[in-house]
């Protein structure tokens, strides 16, 4: 096997399947967290924040679970046991078992949230420039 | 002719820093070490990540030393419970790829996977790859993957080539031995250490190709057996089986400690003995087991200039008493300690034995003892190992209470 070949992983599913494991873990939590702040007097609303990461997460969540399934990777189940969240799939057939630590999925959870609250900043900035674009040049018309 | 067995070594980069560097993504890019106590500056380096390593921090340096090398360095604390924990969620891991997985170290494992290759495609780059892929992925730490036809060839192949590579991986053939592992210095052979290194040497050896070459009656001459072991090393030759149950089978129950500072006095130093007797024979009832072989050794703080002693003595009987342990061991002290400051102590049990037979006492009850040991035992299982402590451990000398807090001398 070429060194280069060694750098790619041997099967892409089982990224895709940490990645669906964790988008899938992200909406709950999301909705979860909310639900805790509801019942807390707070001086301002977080639920349109959490409710649009969880939104997106879920869609993720769904998006890869579909690949998968297509790539012939079925999720069956899903479960905490201790420190591990075992995960059961078939693949091409054959159940398998993925063990992700819990405290990796949550600092990877951690991280894809500060992903989205970046993204989301620069698609605001972003917005906000077209539109002070589009105002100069009807000023220019007018 | 039998088949050639497939035996992987995988080892994980800086284990206890790669957990610590998975569960928070703010130190991901820094350079971060895993030490005693970061609070009070004490203990020593325990694991660097490769960032930390390339300022010049060294695994088993002083914190202090560390510190001056790498101004911004993040000291974390260990957290011993967590690695068991992730050692052994790898070796579930593991267990996907082959039955035949047999820990070696906290963050080194055996695998035989000759019987499993053709389930994953058979070729055993591709298999060690998904490993690596399976390990990174759902723990978040880089394992580095020897490839060899038997336990020292996968060992030396992760050590000396694979942990040096990219990729991770290598494949250290024996046909091949001439053009690498004989081309290395005799240091990196497995088993050698540095007094070794000087032995040989002083013999003229310098490289493993010149062991290979030396005939196997001068190395049996000199070294006996050990001599032979170190030939068959080199020649790359080992039937030992990957066993997973290797660590069941129990030869002796030994616990040892560093002190945190130089013992002078023998009444200071006994503190220290008993509260090994005790942790040992504890051990020992959780096993089930007593031992007629009590060994005690002492080491001075300067481990170049070894002072110290390690002396045995057989028992009259077997047991797992504390106070039958401590007053032999107490003996052996006396016999053999020459007043030198100690900085580490251990005791041993060897010739372990069942303890459901013993033999009974006229003048004593041993029972009662025996009971009233295994009641400790429960409260401690149950609260705490410093639920109930000698009244000795309270003095200035005794190291029960802050033991009680930690595993093999590093916070839990």
């Amino acid at each position: 096997m070429s060194a280069e070949a060694l750098q790619k992983p041997v099967d892409a599913r089982w990224e895709m399947l940490r990645e669906c494991v964790l988008y899938g873990l992200l909406f709950k939590a999301a909705m979860a967290d909310w639900a805790t702040l509801s019942t807390m007097p707070l001086k301002l609303s977080y639920q349109m924040l959490l409710e649009g990461l969880s939104r997106f997460a879920e869609r993720k969540h769904w998006l890869l679970r579909q690949n998968l399934r297509r790539q012939g990777c079925e999720l069956l189940a899903m479960r905490k046991q201790g420190s591990v969240y075992c995960v059961q799939v078939r693949l091409d057939g054959y159940v398998r078992e993925a063990l992700y630590s819990i405290e990796l999925l949550k600092a990877e959870c951690q991280e894809r949230v500060r992903t989205w609250v970046v993204e989301q900043g620069e698609r605001t900035a972003a917005g906000e420039k077209r539109q002070q674009n589009r105002s100069g040049e009807e000023r220019k018309t007018s | 002719m039998t088949r050639k067995r497939v035996i992987f070594l995988a080892d994980m980069q800086s284990f206890y820093a790669s957990v610590e560097k998975a569960a928070n993504p703010a130190i991901r890019d820094l350079p971060i070490v895993v030490a005693g106590d970061p609070e009070r500056r004490s203990g020593v380096v325990l694991a660097a990540c490769p960032i930390a390593k390339s300022y010049g921090v060294t695994t088993a340096e002083t914190l202090w030393q560390a510190q001056q090398k790498c101004r911004h360095l993040v000291v974390v604390k260990p957290r011993m419970e967590t690695y068991i924990r992730v050692s052994l969620q790898i070796t579930r891991i593991f267990e996907a790829f082959t039955d035949l997985v047999e820990p070696y170290s906290i963050d080194e494992q055996f695998l035989d996977v000759t019987g499993s290759l053709h389930l994953f495609g058979g070729d055993p780059w591709k298999v060690a790859k998904a490993v690596k892929d399976r390990v990174w992925m759902e723990t978040g730490i880089v394992s580095r993957i020897g490839i060899g036809e038997n336990k020292v060839l996968a060992k030396m192949a992760c050590d000396n080539y694979a942990k040096k590579r990219k990729e991770g991986i290598f494949w250290l053939k024996k046909e091949e031995l001439p053009e690498t592992l004989w081309q290395l210095p005799i240091e990196k052979l497995f088993g050698v250490g540095s007094r070794m290194k000087r032995h040989f040497h002083k013999m003229g050896i310098y490289r493993i190709g010149q062991l290979a070459n030396t005939p196997l009656s001068v190395l049996t001459k000199r070294w006996g057996v050990n001599g032979e072991v170190l030939w068959r090393t080199a020649h790359g030759l080992d039937e030992s089986p990957v066993s997973p149950k290797t660590h069941e089978t129990q030869k002796g129950i030994g616990h040892h400690m560093t002190l945190p500072r130089d013992y002078h006095t023998s009444a200071d130093i006994k503190v220290i003995l008993l509260e090994l007797c005790e942790e040992v024979c504890r051990r020992a009832r959780s096993k089930r087991l007593m031992g007629e072989v009590v060994s005690v050794g002492c080491r001075g703080a300067d481990f170049e200039q070894a002072t110290g002693f390690y002396r045995q003595m057989k028992l009259d009987r077997p047991t797992n008493d504390a106070m039958e342990l401590y007053e032999a061991a107490c003996m052996l002290f006396d016999r053999h300690w020459e007043h030198t400051p100690v900085r580490s102590v251990g005791v041993h049990l060897g010739q372990l034995q069942p303890d459901d037979q013993c033999q009974l006492s006229l003048f004593e009850d041993r029972e009662r003892k025996r009971s009233l040991a295994y009641a400790m035992d429960g409260i401690r299982a149950r609260y705490g190992n410093d639920a109930i402590l000698r009244a000795v451990s309270l003095l200035d000398a005794g190291q029960a209470r802050e033991r009680a807090r930690k595993i093999g001398g590093h916070y839990k």
